[in-house]
Protein backbone atom coordinates (compact mmCIF):
# COMPACT_ATOMS: atom_id res chain seq x y z
CA UNK A 1 0.00 0.00 0.00
CA UNK A 2 2.95 2.24 0.48
CA UNK A 3 5.18 1.25 -1.83
CA UNK A 4 4.69 4.27 -3.62
CA UNK A 5 4.24 6.96 -1.21
CA UNK A 6 5.36 10.88 -0.70
CA UNK A 7 4.73 13.70 0.11
CA UNK A 8 2.58 14.53 -2.91
CA UNK A 9 0.09 11.86 -1.50
CA UNK A 10 -0.67 13.62 1.24
CA UNK A 11 -3.82 15.65 0.52
CA UNK A 12 -3.64 17.39 3.43
CA UNK A 13 -3.10 17.25 7.35
CA UNK A 14 -5.35 18.70 9.86
CA UNK A 15 -4.59 19.09 13.69
CA UNK A 16 -8.34 16.99 14.74
CA UNK A 17 -10.68 18.14 17.21
CA UNK A 18 -10.35 17.15 21.31
CA UNK A 19 -13.28 14.53 20.28
CA UNK A 20 -11.47 13.01 17.00
CA UNK A 21 -8.66 12.96 18.76
CA UNK A 22 -10.31 10.89 22.16
CA UNK A 23 -12.04 8.76 19.46
CA UNK A 24 -8.87 7.98 17.95
CA UNK A 25 -6.78 7.32 21.22
CA UNK A 26 -9.91 5.09 22.17
CA UNK A 27 -10.15 2.62 18.89
CA UNK A 28 -6.46 2.83 19.44
CA UNK A 29 -6.07 1.44 22.77
CA UNK A 30 -9.28 -1.25 22.67
CA UNK A 31 -7.31 -2.93 19.50
CA UNK A 32 -3.94 -2.79 21.31
CA UNK A 33 -4.60 -3.34 25.42
CA UNK A 34 -0.55 -3.99 25.17
CA UNK A 35 0.10 -0.43 24.64
CA UNK A 36 -1.62 1.37 27.18
CA UNK A 37 0.51 1.92 29.84
CA UNK A 38 2.22 3.84 27.14
CA UNK A 39 -0.21 5.21 25.57
CA UNK A 40 -0.05 8.64 27.37
CA UNK A 41 3.46 8.86 26.02
CA UNK A 42 2.90 8.12 22.76
CA UNK A 43 -0.41 10.15 22.14
CA UNK A 44 -0.51 12.80 25.16
CA UNK A 45 -3.79 14.02 25.44
CA UNK A 46 -2.32 17.73 25.46
CA UNK A 47 -0.04 17.82 22.71
CA UNK A 48 -1.76 18.21 19.33
CA UNK A 49 -2.16 15.29 17.22
CA UNK A 50 -2.45 15.66 12.86
CA UNK A 51 -4.28 13.27 10.93
CA UNK A 52 -2.82 13.63 7.26
CA UNK A 53 -5.69 12.52 4.74
CA UNK A 54 -3.76 10.84 1.67
CA UNK A 55 -4.82 9.06 -1.73
CA UNK A 56 -6.61 5.69 -1.20
CA UNK A 57 -8.69 6.70 1.42
CA UNK A 58 -6.05 6.23 3.72
CA UNK A 59 -5.35 8.28 6.81
CA UNK A 60 -1.70 8.67 9.09
CA UNK A 61 -1.80 9.83 12.53
CA UNK A 62 1.03 12.03 13.23
CA UNK A 63 2.27 13.32 16.39
CA UNK A 64 5.62 15.78 16.75
CA UNK A 65 5.29 15.40 13.01
CA UNK A 66 5.85 11.72 13.34
CA UNK A 67 4.03 9.10 11.98
CA UNK A 68 2.89 6.60 14.30
CA UNK A 69 -0.76 4.65 12.77
CA UNK A 70 -2.19 4.34 9.93
CA UNK A 71 -5.51 3.20 8.86
CA UNK A 72 -7.71 2.68 5.53
CA UNK A 73 -11.45 4.29 5.67
CA UNK A 74 -12.80 3.11 8.74
CA UNK A 75 -10.88 0.36 9.22
CA UNK A 76 -8.60 -0.72 12.39
CA UNK A 77 -5.84 1.99 13.15
CA UNK A 78 -1.86 -0.30 12.63
CA UNK A 79 0.98 0.81 13.75
CA UNK A 80 4.08 2.22 11.46
CA UNK A 81 6.94 0.14 11.90
CA UNK A 82 9.15 2.18 13.88
CA UNK A 83 6.83 1.78 16.33
CA UNK A 84 6.39 -1.67 16.62
CA UNK A 85 9.87 -2.26 16.54
CA UNK A 86 9.89 -0.29 19.49
CA UNK A 87 6.66 -2.30 21.16
CA UNK A 88 6.68 -5.56 19.85
CA UNK A 89 4.56 -7.11 21.93
CA UNK A 90 1.19 -4.90 20.95
CA UNK A 91 0.36 -7.33 18.01
CA UNK A 92 -0.08 -10.88 17.29
CA UNK A 93 2.46 -11.82 15.26
CA UNK A 94 2.98 -14.53 11.75
CA UNK A 95 6.60 -15.47 10.90
CA UNK A 96 7.67 -15.96 7.32
CA UNK A 97 10.29 -18.32 6.14
CA UNK A 98 13.65 -17.17 4.99
CA UNK A 99 13.31 -16.95 1.53
CA UNK A 100 9.98 -14.83 1.64
CA UNK A 101 11.49 -11.78 3.36
CA UNK A 102 12.82 -11.05 -0.30
CA UNK A 103 9.40 -11.44 -1.84
CA UNK A 104 7.92 -8.85 1.45
CA UNK A 105 10.32 -5.93 1.38
CA UNK A 106 9.68 -5.65 -2.16
CA UNK A 107 6.25 -5.30 -1.07
CA UNK A 108 4.30 -8.72 -1.92
CA UNK A 109 1.45 -9.97 0.23
CA UNK A 110 2.04 -12.91 2.70
CA UNK A 111 1.32 -16.28 0.35
CA UNK A 112 -0.27 -19.55 2.51
CA UNK A 113 3.08 -21.45 1.96
CA UNK A 114 5.41 -19.15 3.49
CA UNK A 115 3.53 -19.10 6.81
CA UNK A 116 3.07 -22.50 6.98
CA UNK A 117 6.63 -24.09 5.91
CA UNK A 118 9.13 -25.17 8.59
CA UNK A 119 10.73 -21.55 9.09
CA UNK A 120 7.33 -20.11 9.37
CA UNK A 121 4.83 -19.62 12.52
CA UNK A 122 1.30 -19.18 12.93
CA UNK A 123 -0.53 -18.02 15.62
CA UNK A 124 -3.83 -19.77 15.92
CA UNK A 125 -5.51 -17.33 17.29
CA UNK A 126 -5.41 -14.86 14.72
CA UNK A 127 -8.74 -14.19 12.98
CA UNK A 128 -9.24 -12.92 9.68
CA UNK A 129 -9.08 -8.97 8.95
CA UNK A 130 -7.10 -8.15 11.51
CA UNK A 131 -3.97 -6.36 11.85
CA UNK A 132 -0.85 -8.35 12.48
CA UNK A 133 3.23 -8.27 12.78
CA UNK A 134 4.94 -9.98 9.67
CA UNK A 135 7.86 -11.96 11.67
CA UNK A 136 11.29 -13.30 9.77
CA UNK A 137 12.82 -16.69 10.13
CA UNK A 138 15.70 -15.78 12.28
CA UNK A 139 15.31 -12.45 12.25
CA UNK A 140 14.21 -10.31 15.49
CA UNK A 141 12.32 -7.29 14.15
CA UNK A 142 8.95 -7.07 12.48
CA UNK A 143 9.59 -6.69 8.71
CA UNK A 144 6.11 -5.69 7.65
CA UNK A 145 2.61 -5.03 9.23
CA UNK A 146 -0.34 -7.08 7.57
CA UNK A 147 -3.73 -7.23 7.04
CA UNK A 148 -5.19 -11.02 7.25
CA UNK A 149 -7.23 -12.53 4.37
CA UNK A 150 -7.96 -15.68 5.58
CA UNK A 151 -7.86 -16.61 9.57
CA UNK A 152 -5.08 -19.05 10.81
CA UNK A 153 -6.38 -22.22 10.96
CA UNK A 154 -7.62 -21.61 7.46
CA UNK A 155 -4.22 -20.53 6.49
CA UNK A 156 -3.27 -24.03 7.61
CA UNK A 157 -5.87 -25.85 5.92
CA UNK A 158 -6.27 -24.20 2.63
CA UNK A 159 -2.16 -23.03 2.61
CA UNK A 160 -2.59 -21.32 -0.99
CA UNK A 161 -2.66 -17.87 -2.31
CA UNK A 162 -2.60 -14.72 -0.11
CA UNK A 163 -2.88 -15.11 3.72
CA UNK A 164 -1.58 -11.48 4.65
CA UNK A 165 -2.30 -8.72 3.09
CA UNK A 166 1.22 -6.22 3.31
CA UNK A 167 0.08 -3.02 4.63
CA UNK A 168 3.42 -1.38 5.20
CA UNK A 169 7.17 -3.13 5.38
CA UNK A 170 10.20 -1.80 5.88
CA UNK A 171 11.80 0.36 2.82
CA UNK A 172 8.72 1.40 1.86
CA UNK A 173 7.39 4.91 1.42
CA UNK A 174 6.01 5.31 4.92
CA UNK A 175 9.31 3.93 6.25
CA UNK A 176 11.36 6.07 3.96
CA UNK A 177 9.08 8.88 4.81
CA UNK A 178 9.39 8.27 8.44
CA UNK A 179 13.32 8.24 8.13
CA UNK A 180 13.97 11.48 6.00
CA UNK A 181 10.40 13.25 7.89
CA UNK A 182 9.35 14.38 4.73
CA UNK A 183 5.67 14.53 6.27
CA UNK A 184 5.75 18.12 7.76
CA UNK A 185 10.11 18.23 6.78
CA UNK A 186 11.12 20.96 9.43
CA UNK A 187 13.71 19.65 11.92
CA UNK A 188 16.57 17.40 10.85
CA UNK A 189 17.00 16.36 14.46
CA UNK A 190 13.93 14.91 14.55
CA UNK A 191 14.92 12.46 12.04
CA UNK A 192 15.01 8.58 13.14
CA UNK A 193 17.96 7.74 10.77
CA UNK A 194 20.81 7.19 13.25
CA UNK A 195 18.47 4.74 15.41
CA UNK A 196 16.66 7.62 17.65
CA UNK A 197 13.17 8.77 17.41
CA UNK A 198 11.96 11.88 18.44
CA UNK A 199 10.73 10.79 21.47
CA UNK A 200 13.93 9.64 22.77
CA UNK A 201 14.65 13.39 22.61
CA UNK A 202 11.64 14.17 24.33
CA UNK A 203 13.29 12.30 26.76
CA UNK A 204 10.53 9.10 28.41
CA UNK B 1 2.65 -7.43 27.78
CA UNK B 2 1.90 -7.00 31.74
CA UNK B 3 4.32 -4.86 32.83
CA UNK B 4 3.36 -1.76 34.53
CA UNK B 5 5.17 0.19 31.58
CA UNK B 6 7.04 -2.13 29.13
CA UNK B 7 10.46 -0.74 27.97
CA UNK B 8 10.68 0.74 24.09
CA UNK B 9 12.85 -1.60 22.52
CA UNK B 10 16.26 0.04 21.22
CA UNK B 11 16.76 -1.29 18.02
CA UNK B 12 19.48 -0.91 15.75
CA UNK B 13 19.02 1.24 12.74
CA UNK B 14 21.55 0.77 9.51
CA UNK B 15 22.37 4.86 8.81
CA UNK B 16 23.14 3.86 5.61
CA UNK B 17 19.94 1.96 4.37
CA UNK B 18 17.73 2.70 7.39
CA UNK B 19 16.90 -0.84 7.85
CA UNK B 20 17.45 -2.81 11.24
CA UNK B 21 20.60 -4.22 11.11
CA UNK B 22 19.48 -7.37 10.82
CA UNK B 23 17.91 -6.65 7.59
CA UNK B 24 20.92 -5.15 5.90
CA UNK B 25 21.33 -8.39 3.71
CA UNK B 26 17.88 -7.39 2.63
CA UNK B 27 18.60 -4.05 1.89
CA UNK B 28 18.78 -2.03 -0.94
CA UNK B 29 22.85 -1.86 -0.99
CA UNK B 30 24.06 -4.69 1.35
CA UNK B 31 27.76 -3.78 -0.19
CA UNK B 32 27.96 0.00 1.58
CA UNK B 33 26.14 -1.03 4.60
CA UNK B 34 28.95 -3.98 5.33
CA UNK B 35 31.78 -1.43 7.07
CA UNK B 36 29.70 -0.01 8.80
CA UNK B 37 27.53 -3.53 10.34
CA UNK B 38 31.40 -4.49 10.81
CA UNK B 39 31.89 -1.72 13.46
CA UNK B 40 28.58 -1.98 14.91
CA UNK B 41 26.68 -5.31 14.78
CA UNK B 42 29.36 -7.81 14.34
CA UNK B 43 27.27 -10.24 16.27
CA UNK B 44 24.99 -10.20 13.14
CA UNK B 45 26.85 -11.10 10.43
CA UNK B 46 29.68 -13.11 11.59
CA UNK B 47 30.82 -13.93 8.23
CA UNK B 48 31.45 -10.23 7.20
CA UNK B 49 34.35 -9.85 10.09
CA UNK B 50 35.88 -13.62 9.57
CA UNK B 51 36.09 -12.25 5.97
CA UNK B 52 37.46 -9.13 6.65
CA UNK B 53 40.20 -10.87 9.35
CA UNK B 54 41.26 -13.22 6.54
CA UNK B 55 41.69 -10.00 4.07
CA UNK B 56 43.61 -7.96 6.48
CA UNK B 57 46.01 -11.53 6.76
CA UNK B 58 46.23 -11.67 3.66
CA UNK B 59 47.41 -7.95 2.77
CA UNK B 60 50.52 -8.34 3.92
CA UNK B 61 51.03 -10.39 0.74
CA UNK B 62 49.46 -9.62 -1.46
CA UNK B 63 48.77 -6.31 -3.27
CA UNK B 64 45.88 -6.87 -4.33
CA UNK B 65 44.22 -7.61 -1.16
CA UNK B 66 45.78 -4.27 -0.14
CA UNK B 67 44.14 -2.42 -2.64
CA UNK B 68 40.86 -4.33 -1.39
CA UNK B 69 42.05 -3.20 1.94
CA UNK B 70 42.20 0.70 0.99
CA UNK B 71 38.66 0.63 -0.77
CA UNK B 72 37.07 -0.97 1.83
CA UNK B 73 38.47 1.67 4.19
CA UNK B 74 37.81 4.01 1.89
CA UNK B 75 34.20 3.11 2.27
CA UNK B 76 34.46 3.17 6.00
CA UNK B 77 35.61 6.98 5.73
CA UNK B 78 32.91 7.72 3.68
CA UNK B 79 30.29 6.13 6.18
CA UNK B 80 31.82 7.85 8.91
CA UNK B 81 31.78 11.51 7.07
CA UNK B 82 28.19 10.68 6.45
CA UNK B 83 27.32 9.20 10.01
CA UNK B 84 27.50 12.74 12.06
CA UNK B 85 24.54 13.62 9.33
CA UNK B 86 24.32 17.58 9.35
CA UNK B 87 28.19 18.54 10.34
CA UNK B 88 29.57 15.96 7.14
CA UNK B 89 29.36 18.47 4.80
CA UNK B 90 32.74 18.70 4.47
CA UNK B 91 34.01 15.66 3.26
CA UNK B 92 35.30 14.66 -0.04
CA UNK B 93 33.64 15.46 -3.27
CA UNK B 94 32.80 11.90 -4.17
CA UNK B 95 31.58 11.28 -0.62
CA UNK B 96 29.17 14.43 -0.82
CA UNK B 97 28.37 12.80 -4.01
CA UNK B 98 27.03 9.98 -2.35
CA UNK B 99 25.82 11.09 0.66
CA UNK B 100 23.38 13.07 -1.98
CA UNK B 101 22.21 10.36 -3.97
CA UNK B 102 21.67 8.22 -0.81
CA UNK B 103 18.83 9.94 -0.08
CA UNK B 104 15.72 10.06 -1.99
CA UNK B 105 13.50 12.63 -2.18
CA UNK B 106 16.16 14.06 0.62
CA UNK B 107 16.06 17.55 1.79
CA UNK B 108 19.67 17.87 0.47
CA UNK B 109 19.20 16.61 -3.08
CA UNK B 110 16.30 19.45 -2.97
CA UNK B 111 18.67 22.02 -1.78
CA UNK B 112 21.08 21.30 -4.51
CA UNK B 113 18.90 21.44 -7.28
CA UNK B 114 18.11 25.20 -8.53
CA UNK B 115 15.37 25.13 -11.04
CA UNK B 116 12.41 27.11 -11.72
CA UNK B 117 9.20 24.53 -12.43
CA UNK B 118 6.68 26.13 -14.15
CA UNK B 119 3.10 23.91 -14.04
CA UNK B 120 -0.45 24.48 -15.29
CA UNK B 121 -2.75 22.38 -13.22
CA UNK B 122 -6.43 22.48 -14.39
CA UNK B 123 -9.03 23.60 -12.73
CA UNK B 124 -13.06 23.12 -13.24
CA UNK B 125 -12.11 22.04 -16.63
CA UNK B 126 -11.56 24.90 -18.66
CA UNK B 127 -9.94 26.98 -16.07
CA UNK B 128 -6.44 26.88 -15.10
CA UNK B 129 -3.65 27.87 -12.52
CA UNK B 130 -0.05 28.94 -13.38
CA UNK B 131 2.46 27.52 -10.53
CA UNK B 132 5.77 28.73 -10.48
CA UNK B 133 8.41 27.14 -8.30
CA UNK B 134 11.50 27.49 -7.35
CA UNK B 135 12.21 31.37 -8.13
CA UNK B 136 13.26 32.39 -4.33
CA UNK B 137 16.39 29.67 -4.66
CA UNK B 138 17.76 32.37 -6.98
CA UNK B 139 17.30 34.98 -4.60
CA UNK B 140 14.38 36.68 -6.25
CA UNK B 141 11.72 38.29 -3.74
CA UNK B 142 8.64 36.19 -4.26
CA UNK B 143 6.08 38.53 -2.99
CA UNK B 144 7.46 41.24 -5.65
CA UNK B 145 7.47 38.20 -7.90
CA UNK B 146 3.82 37.72 -7.71
CA UNK B 147 3.23 41.39 -8.09
CA UNK B 148 4.88 41.83 -11.36
CA UNK B 149 3.34 38.68 -13.11
CA UNK B 150 -0.19 40.17 -12.01
CA UNK B 151 0.44 43.48 -13.15
CA UNK B 152 2.13 42.03 -16.59
CA UNK B 153 -0.66 39.29 -16.91
CA UNK B 154 -3.57 41.57 -15.60
CA UNK B 155 -4.69 38.36 -13.32
CA UNK B 156 -4.67 37.41 -9.79
CA UNK B 157 -0.95 36.03 -8.50
CA UNK B 158 -0.48 35.31 -5.08
CA UNK B 159 2.70 33.62 -3.11
CA UNK B 160 0.68 30.16 -1.61
CA UNK B 161 2.49 27.37 0.67
CA UNK B 162 3.13 24.42 -1.29
CA UNK B 163 2.80 20.92 -0.17
CA UNK B 164 6.32 20.64 1.51
CA UNK B 165 5.69 24.12 2.70
CA UNK B 166 7.86 25.36 0.11
CA UNK B 167 6.95 29.00 -1.08
CA UNK B 168 5.13 29.20 -4.52
CA UNK B 169 3.22 31.67 -6.88
CA UNK B 170 0.07 30.83 -8.37
CA UNK B 171 -0.85 32.77 -11.22
CA UNK B 172 -4.52 32.77 -12.54
CA UNK B 173 -4.48 31.30 -16.05
CA UNK B 174 -2.67 29.96 -18.73
CA UNK B 175 0.41 31.71 -19.04
CA UNK B 176 2.93 28.57 -18.77
CA UNK B 177 4.54 29.98 -22.35
CA UNK B 178 4.40 33.63 -22.28
CA UNK B 179 5.81 33.24 -18.71
CA UNK B 180 9.31 31.61 -20.23
CA UNK B 181 9.79 35.00 -21.70
CA UNK B 182 8.93 37.01 -19.07
CA UNK B 183 11.08 35.74 -16.84
CA UNK B 184 13.75 35.91 -18.80
CA UNK B 185 13.72 39.78 -19.76
CA UNK B 186 12.77 40.52 -15.86
CA UNK B 187 14.96 38.80 -13.77
CA UNK B 188 18.19 38.98 -16.40
CA UNK B 189 20.11 39.01 -13.41
CA UNK B 190 18.81 35.67 -11.79
CA UNK B 191 19.43 34.07 -14.97
CA UNK B 192 22.82 35.39 -15.30
CA UNK B 193 23.66 33.81 -12.03
CA UNK B 194 22.38 30.74 -12.88
CA UNK B 195 24.42 30.49 -16.29
CA UNK B 196 27.84 31.83 -14.94
CA UNK B 197 27.80 30.94 -11.01
CA UNK B 198 28.37 34.83 -10.36
CA UNK B 199 26.51 36.35 -7.84
CA UNK B 200 25.67 40.06 -8.65
CA UNK B 201 25.88 41.41 -12.38
CA UNK B 202 27.97 44.32 -11.97
CA UNK B 203 30.00 46.01 -14.62
CA UNK B 204 33.16 44.20 -13.08
CA UNK B 205 32.16 41.10 -13.87
CA UNK B 206 30.02 42.05 -16.99
CA UNK B 207 33.69 42.70 -18.77
CA UNK B 208 35.19 39.17 -18.72
CA UNK B 209 32.81 36.47 -17.32
CA UNK B 210 33.11 33.07 -18.12
CA UNK B 211 30.09 30.44 -18.52
CA UNK B 212 29.58 27.67 -16.13
CA UNK B 213 29.21 25.51 -19.59
CA UNK B 214 31.85 24.94 -22.71
CA UNK B 215 30.87 25.27 -25.93
CA UNK B 216 30.64 21.45 -26.04
CA UNK B 217 28.04 21.60 -23.74
CA UNK B 218 26.33 24.36 -25.12
CA UNK B 219 25.65 22.16 -27.61
CA UNK B 220 24.70 19.21 -26.24
CA UNK B 221 21.67 21.19 -24.53
CA UNK B 222 19.01 20.47 -26.58
CA UNK B 223 17.42 23.56 -28.39
CA UNK B 224 14.88 24.61 -25.67
CA UNK B 225 17.78 25.86 -23.61
CA UNK B 226 20.04 27.00 -26.45
CA UNK B 227 17.51 28.77 -27.68
CA UNK B 228 16.72 30.10 -24.22
CA UNK B 229 19.85 31.15 -23.45
CA UNK B 230 20.66 33.17 -27.10
CA UNK B 231 16.99 35.24 -26.95
CA UNK B 232 18.92 35.74 -22.89
CA UNK B 233 21.72 37.15 -24.11
CA UNK B 234 19.77 38.77 -27.01
CA UNK B 235 18.14 40.79 -24.34
CA UNK B 236 21.15 41.65 -22.47
CA UNK B 237 22.94 42.98 -25.57
CA UNK B 238 19.96 45.47 -26.30
CA UNK B 239 20.63 46.29 -22.98
CA UNK B 240 23.57 47.17 -23.97
CA UNK B 241 25.76 44.48 -21.60
CA UNK B 242 27.00 41.85 -24.12
CA UNK B 243 29.25 38.83 -22.69
CA UNK B 244 32.63 38.61 -25.27
CA UNK B 245 32.93 34.79 -24.41
CA UNK B 246 29.70 33.88 -25.03
CA UNK B 247 29.45 36.33 -28.34
CA UNK B 248 32.61 34.50 -29.75
CA UNK B 249 30.41 30.96 -28.34
CA UNK B 250 27.54 32.07 -30.49
CA UNK B 251 29.64 32.64 -33.83
CA UNK B 252 31.23 29.69 -33.01
CA UNK B 253 27.95 27.93 -32.67
CA UNK B 254 26.61 29.07 -36.04
CA UNK B 255 29.66 28.04 -37.70
CA UNK B 256 29.38 24.81 -36.77
CA UNK B 257 25.45 24.33 -37.18
CA UNK B 258 24.72 22.57 -40.39
CA UNK B 259 21.59 23.79 -41.74
CA UNK B 260 21.03 20.88 -44.37
CA UNK B 261 19.99 17.98 -41.22
CA UNK B 262 17.50 20.45 -39.45
CA UNK B 263 16.99 23.53 -41.49
CA UNK B 264 14.26 24.92 -38.98
CA UNK B 265 16.39 24.73 -35.76
CA UNK B 266 19.44 25.72 -37.11
CA UNK B 267 17.84 28.40 -38.70
CA UNK B 268 16.45 29.55 -35.42
CA UNK B 269 19.26 29.16 -33.63
CA UNK B 270 21.68 30.67 -36.40
CA UNK B 271 19.66 34.00 -36.61
CA UNK B 272 19.23 34.49 -33.09
CA UNK B 273 22.88 33.56 -31.94
CA UNK B 274 24.34 35.47 -35.16
CA UNK B 275 22.23 38.28 -34.82
CA UNK B 276 23.02 38.73 -30.66
CA UNK B 277 26.92 38.02 -31.62
CA UNK B 278 27.10 40.71 -34.39
CA UNK B 279 24.58 42.97 -32.35
CA UNK B 280 28.17 42.82 -30.21
CA UNK B 281 30.66 43.08 -32.98
CA UNK B 282 28.40 45.70 -34.65
CA UNK B 283 29.49 44.75 -38.35
CA UNK B 284 26.54 44.33 -40.57
CA UNK B 285 29.20 43.28 -43.75
CA UNK B 286 29.98 40.48 -41.35
CA UNK B 287 26.47 39.68 -40.99
CA UNK B 288 26.31 39.32 -44.64
CA UNK B 289 29.18 37.16 -45.54
CA UNK B 290 28.02 34.99 -42.13
CA UNK B 291 24.47 34.58 -44.29
CA UNK B 292 26.42 33.85 -47.75
CA UNK B 293 28.63 31.04 -45.87
CA UNK B 294 25.31 30.07 -43.64
CA UNK B 295 22.73 29.41 -46.20
CA UNK B 296 23.88 28.55 -49.69
CA UNK B 297 20.71 29.52 -50.72
CA UNK B 298 19.65 30.88 -53.82
CA UNK B 299 20.35 34.58 -53.93
CA UNK B 300 16.69 35.50 -54.03
CA UNK B 301 16.28 33.89 -50.53
CA UNK B 302 18.74 35.35 -49.31
CA UNK B 303 18.68 38.23 -50.52
CA UNK B 304 14.65 38.15 -48.34
CA UNK B 305 16.64 36.75 -45.67
CA UNK B 306 19.19 39.19 -45.27
CA UNK B 307 16.72 42.13 -46.16
CA UNK B 308 14.27 41.19 -43.22
CA UNK B 309 17.12 40.74 -41.31
CA UNK B 310 19.05 43.82 -41.78
CA UNK B 311 15.46 45.64 -41.21
CA UNK B 312 15.34 44.29 -37.39
CA UNK B 313 18.89 45.00 -36.83
CA UNK B 314 18.48 48.75 -37.52
CA UNK B 315 15.31 48.69 -35.82
CA UNK B 316 16.84 46.93 -32.37
CA UNK B 317 20.24 47.74 -32.94
CA UNK B 318 20.58 51.31 -33.44
CA UNK B 319 24.05 52.90 -32.61
CA UNK B 320 25.40 49.62 -33.46
CA UNK B 321 26.38 49.89 -36.90
CA UNK B 322 29.07 51.83 -38.40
Amino acid sequence: MFKKFSSEDVSSHNQVKASVQRKIRQSIAEEYPGLEPVLEDLLPKKSPLIVAKCQNHLNLVLVNNVPLFFNVRDGPYMPTLRLLHQYPHIMKKLQVDRGAIKFVLAGANIMCPGLTSPGGALDDEVLEETPVAIMAEGKQHALAIGFTKMSAKDIRTINKGIGVDNMHYLNDGLWKGASHNFMVGKDPSNCWIDGRCPHDLVGY
Amino acid sequence: MAAEKPEAVRVLYCPICSLPAEYCEFGPDFEKCKPWLVQNAPDLYPHLLLNKESSDEAAAGGEKDASLKATSDQLQSLEISSGDGGGGRGGTSTSKHDEVKRLPGGKIKKKDKQEVVIEKVVRNKRKCVTIIKGLDLFGVKLSEASKKLGKKFATGASVVKGPTEKEQIDVQGDIAYDIVEFITETWLDFVFRFLFGTSTLTDENCSQPTPLFSLQDYKNMDCGSRLFISIWHYNMSLRGMQIPSMCTMFTEEAESVDHRFSPALSCGICCLSSWTSLGYLGDARTMWSFMLDLFSLSWVTLSIVAGLFSGLFMFHGEGHLP
